[in-house]
Parts: structure tokens; sequence; C-alpha cells
């Protein structure tokens, strides 16, 4: 079984570890680095359960192999909070009864981070295109278009 | 099983070297394909070579035969270039309904080329805009149109020990305008049902060149053939019609979950001529 040494800094932290070339990057993060946030439903890039940033963009860790991940920034659902004050987007699916069951929340959070950023201030499509990745099977997705709607606000300043 | 060796070359020449010595090599882009494949196909033993080190190879750049788009360039990259939105907007368009925001921040247009799906969304407007793929070996470079780049279902004219390295798009023509649609069962995270790429050269109302192609229909993508003869006819809806049911007539639908044989047709049909109508105006 082949070995690699991957080098990657996760969540603002550097780390050198040493996983197996046929390793996802989700596998590594959950089962190597702990970082369990990151679920994995489908595990075929469908749900967007296992949704991280990779320097900055949005990508399905069950997809990435793990050695693609060498020399890369990830971001986890763990790496979004600051020490004292969830992001507001986290606060926000609070605020707005947004999570059910939680399974796909980490990666509907992290997908409605990369919106916001692109849309600081979405229209109804932009929230549903920039979406349509991320399955939810409880909420009906109503509550969390209110969560994108309110954090939009929030962080500009509006609300 | 479950062994990968893995090699990700920052120079082109090696990656060449690599496939040149290992016959059985997979070239490795994005994954979406790849990996999701790999998975569910029970995780066999792969040599990958992994392409997106290699320098200039998601570039996008406009020469002065036409637009250059390396094969590493990722959906996102294509759905927001400003020269591909701006002289091949239908291309971006593509681009932008593949899959969802994850999967263009992965999947590059030389993957979707690659893999060559039937479905595959930015294979129908490469060949109307008269796209050459560049492919590239140890023995030097060689062009081939995108029109002619598929053999079956997965299957290309890429030889053991070749790499996609991008595509040239010639400039459209003055008074040329394209058009696309994906039809599916839903807007977003699905594959087409029908895809239709035309983009017709109108010049005083008469047509002068018109090109249409299909995706979803067949074993492979689909040129419609023997629309020279519409050179010169009037640009109007009998000239969209008529286009239209010889589209129909050459593709080669199945029946799957997506839709039936029967319905694929008409919404061919349908959609050719409404594209035409787009395109004509
Ligand atoms: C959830 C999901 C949704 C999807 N939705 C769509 C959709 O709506 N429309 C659509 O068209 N596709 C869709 N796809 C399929 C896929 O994302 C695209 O086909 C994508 O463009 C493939 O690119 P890639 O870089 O990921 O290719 P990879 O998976 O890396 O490679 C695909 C194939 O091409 C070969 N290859 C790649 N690059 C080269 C090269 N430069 N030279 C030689 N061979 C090469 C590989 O060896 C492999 O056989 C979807 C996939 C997923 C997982
Ligand atoms: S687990 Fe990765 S997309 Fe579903
Ligand atoms: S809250 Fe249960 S899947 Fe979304």
């Amino acid at each position: 079984m082949e070995v690699k040494e991957l080098n990657f800094v996760v969540n603002g932290k550097p780390y050198k570890v040493d996983v197996r070339t046929n390793w996802t990057l989700a596998q590594v993060l959950r089962e190597k680095l702990g970082l369990l946030g990151t679920k994995v439903g489908c595990g075929e890039g469908e749900c967007g359960a296992c949704t991280v940033l990779m320097n900055g963009e949005t990508v399905t860790s069950c997809l990435v192999l793990a050695v693609q991940a060498e020399g890369s920034e990830i971001t986890t659902i763990e790496g979004l909070a600051s020490a004292d004050k969830l992001h507001p987007v986290q606060q926000a699916f609070i605020d707005a009864g947004a999570i059910q069951c939680g399974y796909c929340t980490p990666g509907m959070v992290m997908s409605a981070v990369a919106l916001l950023n692109r849309y600081p201030d979405p229209t109804d499509e932009q929230i549903r295109y920039g979406l349509n990745g991320n399955l939810c099977r409880c909420t009906g997705y109503q509550k969390i278009f209110e969560a994108v709607r309110l954090a939009s606000k929030r962080m500009r300043g509006e609300a | 099983m479950f062994n990968i060796s893995y090699f990700a070359p920052a120079k082109l020449s090696e990656a060449l070297e690599y496939l040149y010595e290992h016959k059985e090599a997979k070239v490795l882009a994005g994954g979406t394909d790849l990996i999701a494949k790999w998975k569910k196909i029970g995780h066999p033993d792969m040599e990958l070579l992994d392409i997106r080190n290699i320098e200039n190879f998601a570039e996008i750049s406009e020469g002065k035969d036409g637009l250059f788009i390396g094969a590493g360039a990722k959906m996102a990259a294509v759905q927001y270039n400003s020269a591909v939105n701006e002289k091949f907007p239908i291309l971006a368009w593509a681009a932008s309904v593949v899959g969802s925001v994850q999967v263009r921040n992965l999947a590059t247009i030389g993957g979707n080329i690659c893999n060559a799906a039937p479905s595959a969304d930015t294979v129908t407007p490469l060949i109307v805009y008269g796209a050459e793929a560049v492919i590239v070996s140890k023995k030097g470079e060689r062009r081939c149109l995108v029109k002619d780049f598929f053999t079956g279902p997965g299957k290309t004219v890429l030889q053991s020990g070749e790499l996609l390295k991008g595509f040239v798009l010639p400039y459209p023509e003055k008074g040329s305008k394209a058009a696309f649609s994906k039809h599916g069962r839903r807007i977003g995270m699905d594959l087409a049902t029908v895809g239709v790429a035309v983009n017709a050269c109108v010049d005083g109302g008469k047509i002068k060149d018109v090109k249409v192609a299909l995706g979803a229909v067949g074993p492979t993508p689909i040129y419609v053939t023997g629309l020279e003869k519409f050179a010169g006819a009037m640009a109007n809806e009998a000239a969209a019609e008529e286009i239209a049911a010889l589209a129909e007539k050459q593709a080669k639908p199945i029946t799957d979950v997506r839709g039936t044989e029967e319905y694929r047709k008409d919404m061919v049909y349908e959609n050719v001529r409404k594209c035409l109508k787009k395109a004509f105006a």
C-alpha cells in the first residue's frame, strides 16, 4: 500500500501527515485529523455533505484524493468560528432554525459562506444556484434560504 | 486492490515521458468522473498522472488564430472568463450548468471532453464553435476537430501516450450567433436529457453557415450533417423547422431513466427549433 507525505494547512494550522494514496481528503480530515464536522453522505459528489474550502473554493472532499491536497489550504466547518464567536453564517443557521438532523449543515454552511463571498447580497436565484450542490432531506430548504438572507443582512451590517 | 501510485509533475515533458513509460496510467484532472467511477467499480489499483500542476495547463489566452483554452481550465474558470463570455457565450453558459459549484471548482473542460459522455455539456458548444482539440505526446503535437474526437461512449481518438493539451476556438465570424439549451428533469445538478448547441452566421437575412450539435441522444455527441444546403436560404422559421427535422432524424437516442427515445426525439426537434430561432433573431 503506497503511502505519501502530505503537507497542507487546515484551518490555519500546518500539518505534515502520512496518507495512503487511495485515501480521499474527506477521509484524512475525519480519520487522521479528527475533524468530524465534515460529513460523508453519498461519497460521489452529489450531496455536498463533505464540502470544504480548498484554496478558498468549495469542493466535495469525497472526490478529492488526499494527495491532491498537497500544498493547499483547507478550511473546514471547524475553522469558520473565531475564538469567541460563531461565523455569521453559522449563527444565522441557528437563529433561523435551519438545522434539523444537522447532517447536511456543515457542507451547507461552507457553500453558503462561498455563496456570500461571491454575492454579498444574493437574489433568490443566486442562492438556489449557489446551494444546488447541497442536499438536505429535512428542512425543505426554506429555513436555509432564510438563514442565508439573515447572514447576508448581518454581514452587510443591515441587521 | 486499493493501491494507487500517484505522480503530479510540473513539466509537460515529464508527464509525457511518464505516459510513454506507463501504458496503463490514467490521467487525473479534476477527478469528478475518474474518482467517482473508481469508487463505484470497487477501488481497483491505478497509476495516476495528475496533470493539474503542469505549467500553463489551466491557461485561457487570446491567440492570433483563436482563443486557447487549456485542458486543465476548470469549469468555474471557463464560466467566468471574460474572453469566453464575450466571444463564446454559450460555452460559458454550458460550463455554468455543469453539476454544482463544488463540481465546477474541480471539473476541467478537458476532462469533460476526454470522459466522452454523450451528455457532456461543454462538448456541443465546442463542436459548433469549430473548436480543435490540441493533442500532445512524446512524438509531438496534433490537432483534431472536437466533432471528430469521439469514437464511442467513453471512447476518443486519444492513443496511448497522448494527452489533451487544450482547445483552439477560432474567433466567430461577424454576424454569427450561437444558442444553447440543456433540457433536463430539473434545473440544477442533473445531466442533460437532451443537449443542443447551434451556431448560425446570418448575412442580410440569409444563412451563410449553420452548425448544430446534439448531446445525450446517441453513443457520442452528434454533429448534424447535411446543413451546407441551407447556405443562401432565408434565416426564418421555415428553415429552423426544416433543420430541426433533420436533427431529429439524425438523433439516435435510447430510453433510460431520463426519458424515452420518442420523448428525446421530440425534444431534439423542439430545442433545435427554439435555439435556431434565437440564433436567427
Ligand atoms: C455530482 C456530479 C455532477 C456532474 N454533473 C455534470 C453535468 O451536469 N454535466 C456534465 O457535462 N458533466 C457532469 N459531471 C461529470 C464531470 O464533472 C465532468 O465530465 C467533468 O468535466 C470531468 O472533468 P474532470 O477534470 O473532473 O475529469 P477527470 O475525472 O479527472 O477525468 C475524466 C476522464 O478524462 C480523462 N482526462 C482528463 N483530462 C485529460 C487530459 N487532459 N488528457 C487526456 N485525458 C484526460 C481522464 O483520464 C478520465 O478518463 C458531473 C459529475 C459529478 C460528480
Ligand atoms: S459525500 Fe461528498 S458529495 Fe456526498
Ligand atoms: S438538516 Fe437533516 S439533512 Fe439537512
